[in-house]
């Protein structure tokens, strides 16, 4: 039996061991600026962490001492668990005022849209992504701080400017959706099977806007918890919520205003997590 | 359970076009497919028909009854949408069941109905799988099952195999042939495929520019067109513009052919129609209607070869079809030579 042999290799053909594809410039130019991104989104934070934990922080780069007894400060607070409780409460009642909102606008934008009117409608719903917070804030102290709407300080209004402010986010990504699943196809077809328009509405429209909703509803969570700019002019001393506080730990010690900040933080971090877990599940 | 239109006009908003002057029938249990080229109407006498468009002129009757004003939801008519429409959320049998569930049929009922739509289209196994796990023959025949599940007064197939693979459409197309005259359900077919609708159909009707041109039995369609639009449309032909000039005679600039001209007078203008397969390769010398040319284009297709032979002192070349190829010459028997208006 005649054993295999191996082919000569051309003593042209170069052997290309270790190749590796050259290094150029403009990579490492677009790496260096990845890295610089990273650090100047990730330092703060970090920092924030670090502070936390620190005992003493003055006039130095990094803190002094570990100690965790900020937490438990923060947790006794009063002040704290108010504003907490406070934006929990509007963050809920806001998700649920977007929503009752914010699904049939969307509903009505995508068919104003189809039918190209949609620019005007439109427009008028994205103002408060494009308007300052200041402006709306202005706005509401104007209208509501008189003797006729004499609201401003309340929760309600607190809650209802929060809506204001979130609900494009909310409609966006609802409306996106309903580009994305041709909906009005779905709907004619239910309605040759027999569905009315309220039924169509509920057993096809809601069923597959649910991942949209929900991860638009997380968001809008997210906005109100950490909203600051409108409810700092708006909220009065019983509805501040949990930013507005947190401003005011930052005239005190420091290690307390960077522990606020971290719960802050793990809020907004489980909120995507949930949301991301949450939306692979439905789908 | 019938379907008829009855002069019916219907213009889209802020557009130009539409349908005119639309008389149909669809007889109990007869399939008719509605061909035509894309803008030229068909998809608007469906919709109409679906409820799915209003605002039109004249009459529209499911079963007798005018549907004018009945809301999609009440017309009773199962459509199968182009892309499917198969609800995503829904399983294969809750899709099928879903008309079932809006008439208020109880769970039990309405899925042991659901499940023998399934079992008619071969699709049992995949009851509870998601419908976006299915290839898309598999979630044509789940649209079919869900829109015959509650046994609708008129079927609506809207381009039903156009977004198929050829091979699959085949086996589809005799399956949703089978499946309509099992259930009995008076359908219309909306189609730009001749073939499909040359296949499936019981008649045909073929509508341009908003208008239907002819409604006819496949076979009559094909064999005796009243237009060249609907010779064009229908099968491949070779179309020679040319002048009576006597008793059955017709000059079409390059040869005088011999052909039945009883409708026409001497001076009209006409058209002369031939199909690929009429034309007679290499003939005797003494055949009727001998033209001497030569071939030019050669296209095999395995069984048959399409090929273009060009007379002597013409412009344009003959589209001949058959096994032999014509050399020098070919002839068409006058029977085989269609007369028509210019």
């Amino acid at each position: 039996m005649q054993t295999p042999v191996a082919p000569a290799i051309q003593p042209s053909v170069p052997l290309r061991r270790g190749f590796r594809r050259p290094v150029s410039a403009g990579r490492i130019v677009l790496q260096l600026v990845v890295v610089l991104f990273s650090i100047y989104m990730l330092l703060p934070i970090v920092l924030l962490v670090i502070g936390s934990f620190g005992e003493t922080w003055t006039n130095t780069v990094l803190p002094t001492g570990v100690t965790g007894h900020w937490f438990a400060d923060l947790a006794a607070d009063t002040s704290f668990r108010r504003a907490f409780g406070v934006s929990l409460i509007v963050a809920l009642a806001c998700c649920c005022a977007t929503a009752v909102v914010g699904l049939p606008l969307a509903y009505a934008l995508h068919y104003r849209a189809l039918s190209g009117r949609g620019l005007t409608a439109r427009l008028v719903a994205l103002l408060p992504v494009g308007v300052p917070g200041l402006t709306l804030g202005f706005g509401y102290i104007a209208i509501f701080s008189g003797d006729t709407l004499p609201w401003l300080g309340s929760l309600p209004l607190l809650i209802a400017a929060h809506t204001v402010l979130t609900l494009p986010y909310l409609t966006q990504t609802l409306l996106s959706d309903l580009r994305h699943l041709d909906i009005e196809r779905l709907e004619a077809c239910a309605a040759t099977l027999g569905a009315t328009p309220l039924r169509q509405f509920i057993t096809i429209v809601l069923p597959n806007l649910r991942q949209s909703l929900f991860s638009g509803l997380v968001m809008v969570a997210a906005l109100s918890i950490g909203e600051f700019q409108v409810s700092n002019l708006i909220a009065g001393f019983r509805y501040r919520n949990y930013p507005v506080v947190l401003l005011q730990a930052f005239y005190g010690a420091t290690g307390m205003a960077c522990a606020a900040t971290v719960v802050l933080l793990c809020l907004a971090v489980i909120a995507t997590f949930v949301s991301v877990n949450t939306v692979q599940r439905l789908k | 359970m019938s379907l008829h239109f009855e002069n019916v006009c219907f213009t889209y908003p802020g557009a130009q076009h539409g349908i005119e002057a639309v008389t149909l029938s669809v007889e109990p249990g007869e399939l008719l497919a509605v061909m035509g080229r894309s803008g030229s109407g068909k998809s608007t006498i469906l919709r109409l028909t679906a409820g799915l468009l209003s605002g039109y002129q004249g009459r529209i009757a499911i079963n007798g009854r005018d549907v004018a004003g009945v809301p999609v939801w009440r017309r009773e008519v199962g459509m199968v949408f182009q892309q499917y429409a198969l609800f995503p959320h829904l399983s294969v049998v809750d899709n099928v069941a879903y008309g079932l569930r809006m008439r208020g049929m109880s769970a039990t009922n309405r899925r042991v109905r659901a499940m023998d739509m399934l079992e008619r289209v071969g699709l049992t196994e995949h009851a509870g799988r998601s419908t976006t796990l299915l290839s898309g023959g598999q979630q044509q025949r789940v649209a079919l099952a869900r829109a015959l599940a509650f046994d609708p007064k008129v079927l609506l197939l809207d381009e039903p195999l156009a977004a198929l693979d050829a091979g699959i459409r085949q086996q589809l197309r005799d399956e949703i042939r089978s499946l309509q005259r099992a259930c009995g359900a008076t359908t219309l077919l909306v189609t730009h495929d001749q073939d499909e609708a040359l296949s499936l159909a019981d008649r045909v009707a073929v509508v341009d520019g908003g208008r239907v041109l002819q409604v006819d039995t496949p076979e009559r369609l094909y064999t005796r067109p009243v237009s060249t639009q609907v010779a064009r449309f229908v099968g491949h032909s070779s179309v020679m513009p040319g002048r009576v000039v006597g008793p059955n005679t017709v000059d079409v600039s390059f040869a005088l052919l011999f052909a039945d001209t009883r409708a026409f007078r001497p001076g009209d203008k006409v058209d002369v129609l031939v199909r690929p397969e009429h034309v007679q390769p290499d003939p005797l010398e003494t055949a009727v209607n001998r033209l001497s040319g030569r071939r030019t284009e050669v296209r095999y297709f395995g069984a048959t070869c399409r090929y273009d032979f060009i007379p002597d002192s013409a412009q344009q070349p003959l589209l001949c079809e058959g096994r032999q190829l014509a050399e020098q010459a070919i002839a068409i028997a006058p029977e085989h030579l269609r007369v028509l208006a210019a």
